[in-house]
């Protein structure tokens, strides 16, 4: 098998997927045993990730390599990255498993971010109040897709928008949980947290709290997914 | 039908899965014997009766994924069918996705090749209003002697 000095003739496959972050990629490479090296490139930086029948067995960045290498690989924003089959490394710097790899992976990004959140803030940065209801649906109307937004009750009663577009928003929702209600009662899951439906002309997401609906209308030429992630950031940040 | 199920439920995170038809019969289920069979016909007839409803906002629908603390529920709208999966609720769908664009197509060609449901006979006509005070008169018995035939008899 050729080694990373040895470049090998075979066509790479590479590219971006859109809403398929980079632990699906992982996920995906591990289900078909994969064996080969990920050069992933963003705008932070690059790194390498080697596999051999689907495990992970060594990453590098920058300096650094093994399970820490693939933590930063894995805290990157969207980027690109190029699959290389049967490139191998004689390194061994990681001996988890995948699974265990992203699982830990997922601790370790949270540990770090409430680091990051728990370091003391400039002093002229004033704490930031929770947004409005208002804001946050003008908020969530300038994401790009969105075509609209609007917030009701479980009974369908609209909160602070009376225009028709809500009406048949709040209409729709209302069904769509009823139908998800239903199918987790009989399934024993209890009642939907939150769903999608996608359509030809329009995409459907719904979120559910204690007492209301988020509703959120996308365009059926935009991916739901990304969408989802979007809506779901600046829900967070509205906290 | 059955091993084309039997393959999504072994994609991590599957928990069971189903095919339903149009008319919100059951065709086909891979599901442990925890759920019975009650319950996913149910589970059929409300996706029946709930599809056409979904559509008015968006479209044709390629996909319904419902969320819940522990599970989700991916609705696979096919030809004439649904394939229903139940899911652990971290299962990853863009690997689910890969899954079951290969079995939907395999799954349509099951569906459409089932034979049609056997059509039960008509109930018979119900009895015309002659026929009906015909029998009526037979099975009343004769009043008592001396009272009164307007009377009831209990």
């Amino acid at each position: 098998m050729p080694s990373l000095n040895e470049p090998v003739k075979r066509a790479d496959t590479g590219g971006e997927i859109v809403g398929l972050g980079l632990s699906d990629v992982i996920q995906i490479n591990q289900h078909n045993r994969f064996s080969g090296c990920i050069a992933i490139e963003c705008a932070v930086g690059s790194g390498l990730l080697f596999f051999r029948d689907g495990e992970i067995i060594h990453a590098e960045q920058g300096k650094r390599t093994g399970e820490e290498a693939f933590y930063d690989i894995l805290e990157w924003p969207p980027g690109k990255f190029r699959l290389q089959p049967n490139v191998t490394t004689t390194r061994n710097t990681i001996q988890k498993t995948s699974q265990h790899l992203l699982l830990d992976a997922t601790r370790v990004l949270d540990e770090r971010r409430a680091g990051r959140q728990a370091a003391p803030p400039p002093a002229e940065a004033a704490p930031r109040p929770p947004l409005r209801s208002s804001e946050v649906l003008e908020k969530l109307r300038r994401i790009p897709g969105v075509a609209y937004a609007a917030l009701h009750g479980k009974d369908g009663s609209q909160v602070g928008d009376d225009s028709y577009e809500a009406e048949v928003l709040a209409g729709q929702a209302i069904f769509l949980s009823m139908i998800g209600n239903q199918l987790g009662a009989l399934f024993q899951a209890g009642s939907v947290l939150s769903a999608s439906v996608q359509g030809t002309t329009r995409h459907l997401l719904l979120f559910a709290t204690k007492s209301h609906f988020l509703s959120v209308l996308v365009n059926g030429d935009t991916p739901a997914g990304p969408v989802e992630t979007e809506v779901r950031r600046v829900l967070s940040g509205a906290r | 039908m059955q091993s084309v199920l039997n393959q999504l439920n072994a994609v991590p995170g599957v928990v069971g899965s189903m095919v339903c038809d149009a008319e919100g019969a059951l065709v086909s289920n891979c599901f442990p014997p925890l759920f019975d069979n009650a319950a996913l016909a149910s589970a059929a007839r409300v996706l029946a009766d709930g599809a056409a409803g979904l559509e008015t906002v968006t479209g044709k629908v390629g996909m319904v994924d419902l969320r819940y603390g522990d599970a989700r529920i991916v609705v696979k709208p096919m030809a004439g069918a649904h394939l229903v999966l139940l899911c652990a609720a971290q299962t990853n769908l863009q690997l689910l996705n890969i899954s079951t664009s290969v079995a939907l197509p395999k799954l349509e060609k099951l569906v459409a090749a089932r034979p049609p449901p056997v059509v039960a006979a008509p109930p018979p006509a119900p009895a015309s209003k002659k026929e009906k005070e015909k029998k009526a008169k037979e099975k009343a018995p004769p009043p008592p002697p001396g009272e009164d035939p307007g009377l009831f008899h209990w």
